[in-house]
């Protein structure tokens, strides 16, 4: 199986539980990807100027969406669209929306500071349009699902070599992690007035070799994303980055919550499970209807 | 990739994910106490002044405030002053702020992370401005 085929599989007939797996992956995107753009919108108007020009902010003055009646309007439309984009399966709608969220995402972050939970969810509406102007329409969804595996394990490795390039094989120093803890509980501080460390953070804080193990698993589980363009190690590897979200998050209190919603959507077995069950029931009724049979010939 | 290429890495939704890429260097982060109540002769490094004032009260993210500090350098510019008037515009006309420059590295003893404060800036229902300009 080329790698083509493992990650469009283009050519296999798609089944029920495929069908019903592929339209939550569809569903939960564009949920995530509204939610965003309405949680952008009260950050967005304590801003009065881009200190930091991301992305299309670069060429367009994105100023206007400090606005509060702009951010909403822009939030309401991206909704629009994604709603309308689901239910009538208009799909190429999502292009629109995923550019009307770039601005409201340049915009949000326009103070300089990118924050990555929205990447993930972002590439899907992005891959769903896409899919949508280049594929056949019964293939959409797969076409979809294919590309962003493809844009997470290639992200997910792209952040490992990142670290690598930047701070060399020393990166797993669990010394770093101390600084990181340290870091987020001042962060945590300054956001909420105080901040404790948790079990975890302290049993981490006084001992530096559990500290670079740590590490060691997060950067060897990131550099081997993609791996999860095969089929076959994809929920394995699927799962195994949904743990070092969970790894992050216990250890910096950082939350991936849109990427391990999507990661689990995309790795568990889902279609498989519906398919077996589909599988049972119609051997159970095809026995029931022979037995019937049976007794109506008698 | 050539998106990328052309944007420092980042054009939403790709990115090269750079995030917790540099380790081993020490940090710099700001902190906001409330010294309302606080006689203001004293805004030395080391204690922290006042109270402490939570980011979430003004509806503020950490993170752009983080940034922002990182441009920052030892006199405020008049468009840094307003930019920081508008982010605390809700809550300046009731409190008297001071933004503490908070550092961390590692001791040389590589045992434990130390920890440092310098008070920087002060936002109330006057402006914002750097604590340099305001001891002249």
């Amino acid at each position: 199986m080329t790698l083509l085929e493992n990650l469009f599989d283009a050519d296999a007939p798609e089944t029920r539980g495929e069908r019903v797996q592929a339209m939550l992956f569809e569903l939960i995107s564009v949920l995530l990807c509204a939610g965003y753009a309405w949680s952008w919108v009260e950050p967005m108007t304590h801003q009065r100027r881009v200190v930091r020009a991301l992305g299309l902010a670069n060429y367009l003055d994105v100023s206007p969406l400090f606005d509060l009646r702009f951010a909403v309007g822009n939030a309401a439309l991206i909704s629009c669209l994604v709603a309308v984009g689901f239910v009538l399966r208009q799909r190429l709608l999502y292009l629109g929306a995923a550019l009307l969220l770039h601005l409201q995402f340049v915009a949000r972050h326009g103070m300089g500071k990118v924050s990555h939970g929205s990447h993930l969810v972002g590439t899907a509406l992005l891959a769903l349009g896409l899919a949508a102007l280049f594929v056949q329409p019964a293939r959409v969804r797969r076409a979809a699902l294919g590309l962003t595996v493809f844009l997470a394990g290639l992200g997910y490795t792209s952040a490992a070599a990142c670290k690598l390039i930047a701070t060399g094989p020393r990166w797993v120093d669990g010394h770093n992690l101390w600084l990181w803890i340290s870091e987020k509980q001042l962060d945590l501080t300054a956001q909420h007035g105080s901040a404790q460390l948790n079990l975890l953070q302290a049993w981490l804080m006084q001992n530096r070799t559990l500290a670079t193990a740590v590490l060691l698993i997060g950067l060897s589980t990131e550099l081997l994303a993609w791996l999860m363009w095969w089929k076959k190690l994809r929920p394995l590897v699927m799962l195994a980055v949904v743990g070092m979200h969970l790894g992050i998050q216990a250890t910096l209190d950082v939350a991936f919550t849109a990427n391990v919603v999507v990661l689990c959507t995309v790795a568990l077995p889902l279609a498989a499970w519906i398919d077996r069950y589909d599988l049972r029931t119609a051997k159970k009724t095809k026995r029931s209807s022979n037995a019937r049979d049976q007794v109506g010939a008698a | 990739m050539l998106l990328l290429a052309l944007h420092r890495g980042e054009f939403w939704p790709f990115s090269i994910y750079p995030m917790f890429s540099r380790g081993g260097r020490a940090w710099s982060r700001p902190l906001v106490r409330d010294v309302s109540e606080t006689v203001p002769t004293s805004w030395e490094a080391g204690a922290l002044a006042g109270r402490a004032f939570p980011l979430d009260r003004a509806g503020l993210d950490q993170n752009d405030l983080g940034k922002l500090l990182v441009l920052f350098q030892d006199r405020l510019e008049p468009d840094e002053a307003s930019l920081l008037e508008g982010l605390f515009a809700g809550v300046r006309m009731q409190h008297r702020l001071l933004i503490y420059r908070v550092s961390g590295r590692l001791a040389e003893s590589g045992a434990e992370v130390v920890l440092e404060q310098h008070p920087i800036l002060l936002i109330d229902r006057a402006g914002a401005r750097s604590l340099k300009d305001t001891l002249r």
